[in-house]
């Protein structure tokens, strides 16, 4: 897998490399085209290399007229032609044109037209003074070059025509190339979505065989998982029947001995019953089939509730708990009671069973918005040299598959927590003990009791609804309470007018949540619909929604 | 043999004096000049005579940039080209005609004056240019500022010997 996806990486490097070559030459080669076509177009050299053969027929022309004494053809004529010529032939002592020009005069026409032009100077300036003879043997020395210069022009028109034939082809190549790159790169890109599509169809294929493995495992899991609960179920069965016996056998006259090996049987069943327990909470918490619930319930309650369960264990272990509450947590929380005592009876249990503690206290308080219980023992324990919980707890997220019999406990305990979104912290203030600090998310419940009004026809539909409404902590509305501290209506219209009843309630309670308890013919007057069977979650949130909020509760 | 060679070497020194001073003469003869500056935006058209001295009053503009004519990086001074046409009026021109000593002639927009800053260069580097080197006058553009002036068409517009401005 991992060889086969370094294959992958290095062969989309090596298209993507490829690609970008590919482009990179095309790229150059249109470069040197432009930059070809922009020189050849910038240097006019044709019109240069004519230039100095026009200028020195016009200068020619101009002497000749004043050798003939032409009017119009004076010394002034003859000297403004003559440096004219001049400017002409330094133009090919300059410049990129002028090197060029030099380069195409291979005879070196233009070098010695110019000594010429240098050797006859003082007689041009003076030409007002020189003689008709003179004169036409001078136009007749300058007049030797036309042809030469001809010549050059020739040369020149030839050389450009060859260096503009030669930016063509250049041209034609980098178009051959930019086209070539580009079949290239789309070849390269289809390669790549070949491969791709390749890859992710083997990568679609692993995908399947893992999930099919994944749920292959599962299964077996969950098989082992089912045999362990029916085991636990079947085992407890017995176990309870051995237990009851025993309980039965120690109310007969039994002998000292006899009583302390039957009540060390006891213990072992005992011990037996508890981690059969366990085990069937473990595969409830394995096979994620808790769900949380929002209930709301007291501290006190808690607490009492505790104490009741484990005082057996207490009174056995000869051991003092005591359980405060903080004065300013709330009075009722909402948050899952059941988990959270079940989850406590663990860790407790635990702390009992394993620590010995002598002293046991534990704390309840509230804060932002969770419950905080601190469980708070000595870590020198009865049958061990020390406690160490860091061990058991506060270890991150629990792992299942892997736990000694003595963790098996605190580990559903933590489970537990975490279920509910809460977490457990070992923390160690005082020296010689440690504290077990749980937070479980709860919101405080309000401190005044919300009022509900149950309006239906049906009996036996009023009765569970109050029932369930007032287990959720909520009061009915009675004689004692007024319309104004109505917070929710439950009504059910069973062949009443529907409309006429809820425009009737809503003028009598205007603040209060109408809630409709079964399917309604109109549900858009109703603030929430809470269907039939009553779910009693889906009731609460019904009855505890915002009214703006309105919307179908089932 | 040997003053001999002295002798032929002080002749040669003394021939190109002389014609040192006469090519100086000659490059002072060519200095400066009249541009005529020809309005045919009206009827009829009004022929101005810019002299020298004029132009030499304007304010002189500096323009640094290669040329294909030229080696290196020259610089060249001159009076802005919109200044010189100041003289003659400001008649809302859009098309200028360039004329040199050479007949040879080339349009530019009258906008590409005030575009690109450019001048009517009468020196190359600190010299005064002659009729014998691209003068008295020879419009430059600042081709090495602007990307766009790389082009023949901008390079055809460097006209030389600069004697007569037709304005549209």
């Amino acid at each position: 897998m991992k060889q086969s996806f370094t294959i992958t990486r290095t062969l989309f490097i090596i298209v993507l490399v490829g690609a970008l070559m590919a482009a990179g030459v095309a790229l150059r080669s249109q470069q040197q085209s432009s930059e070809g076509l922009a020189r050849a177009s910038q240097e006019s050299l044709f019109w240069s290399a004519v230039q100095i053969e026009v200028e020195l027929s016009r200068f020619a022309a101009t002497l000749g007229q004043f050798a003939l004494g032409r009017e119009g053809a004076g010394s002034e004529q003859v000297n403004e032609r003559f440096d004219i010529l001049w400017s002409r032939v330094l133009l090919f002592r300059e410049g990129d044109v002028g090197r060029r020009l030099a380069e195409l005069d291979h005879a070196g026409a233009v070098a010695r037209l110019f000594a010429e032009m240098q050797r006859h100077e003082q007689q041009i300036l003076t030409i007002s003074g020189q003689d008709p003879a003179t004169v036409r043997v001078i136009l007749q020395d300058f007049l030797a070059y036309g042809d030469e210069l001809r010549a050059l022009s020739i040369r020149v028109i030839r050389s450009e025509e060859n260096r503009l034939a030669e930016v063509r082809g250049n041209v034609r190549n980098s178009s051959f190339l930019a086209l070539a790159a580009t079949a290239a790169v789309l070849t390269i890109g289809l390669m790549l979505v070949v491969i791709l599509l390749i890859e992710s169809r083997r990568y679609r294929v692993m995908a399947r065989e893992s999930a099919a493995l994944a749920e292959r495992a599962e299964a077996a899991s969950r098989m082992k998982s089912r045999f362990l609960t029916m085991m636990s179920h079947e085992l407890r069965t017995p176990m309870n029947g051995v237990m009851g016996m025993l309980a039965l056998v120690r109310q007969t006259h039994l002998s000292e001995a006899q009583g302390r090996l039957v009540e060390q049987a006891q213990r072992s069943g005992t011990q037996m019953v508890t981690l059969l327990s366990d085990m069937l909470d473990l595969s409830d918490l394995q096979t994620e089939k808790q769900v949380i619930g929002a209930e709301t319930f007291s501290l006190t309650d808690l607490c009492a509730e505790l104490k009741r369960h484990l005082a057996p264990r207490i009174e056995r272990a000869g051991l003092q708990l005591s359980c405060t509450i903080a004065p300013d947590a709330p009075a009722r929380v909402v948050g899952d009671f059941v988990r959270l005592r079940q989850a406590l009876i663990h860790l407790m249990t635990h702390v009992i069973e394993i620590v010995g503690s002598p002293e046991l206290e534990v704390r309840m308080g509230h804060a932002a918005g969770n419950i905080v219980i601190e469980i708070d023992a000595a870590v020198h324990g009865r049958d061990q040299a020390g406690w160490q919980p860091e061990e058991m707890l506060d270890r991150g997220i629990v792992d299942y598959g892997s736990f000694a019999s003595d963790s098996l406990a605190p580990m559903i305990a933590q489970g537990l927590i975490e279920l509910m979104e809460g977490r457990v912290v070992i923390e160690r203030r005082v020296r010689g003990r440690a504290s077990i600090v749980i937070s479980v998310p709860a919101a405080r419940s309000p401190e005044r009791l919300r009022t509900v009004r149950i309006d239906v026809p049906s009996r036996t539909l009023a009765a569970v609804l109050g029932a369930l409404v007032q287990a959720e902590g909520w009061r009915m509305q009675g004689a004692g309470t007024g319309d104004h501290e109505t917070d929710a209506v439950l009504f059910s219209a069973d062949g009443r007018d529907e409309v006429e009843a809820v425009m009737r309630l809503r003028a009598r309670y205007p603040s209060a949540r109408l809630v409709s308890a079964g399917a309604p013919l109109h549900p858009e007057i109703f603030d929430a619909v809470c269907s039939l069977p009553v779910n009693r979650a889906a009731l609460l949130r019904a009855i505890a929604g915002d009214r703006v909020a309105g919307a179908v509760v089932s | 043999m040997r003053v001999g060679f002295w002798q032929n070497g002080c002749l040669s020194l003394l021939v190109a004096a002389i014609a040192a001073m006469v090519l100086s003469a000659g490059y002072a003869r060519a200095e400066g000049g009249p541009i005529l500056i020809r309005d045919l935006s009206v009827s009829p058209p009004i022929e101005t005579l810019v002299s020298a001295e004029q132009i030499a009053a304007l304010e002189t503009q500096t323009i640094v940039t290669r040329t294909e004519f030229t080696d290196g990086e020259p610089r060249f001074d001159g009076p802005l080209m919109t200044d010189v046409l100041k003289l003659a009026g400001n008649r809302g021109w859009t098309t200028a005609r360039m004329i040199a000593a050479n007949d040879y002639s080339i349009e530019i927009p009258v906008s590409d004056f005030i575009s690109y800053g450019v001048i009517v260069a009468h020196s190359m580097n600190g010299k005064r240019l002659s009729r014998r080197d691209k003068g008295p006058y020879w419009l430059m553009y600042p081709l090495d500022r602007f990307a766009e002036l790389r082009d023949p068409v901008y390079n055809n517009r460097l006209i030389w010997q600069l004697v007569t401005i037709e304005l549209r």
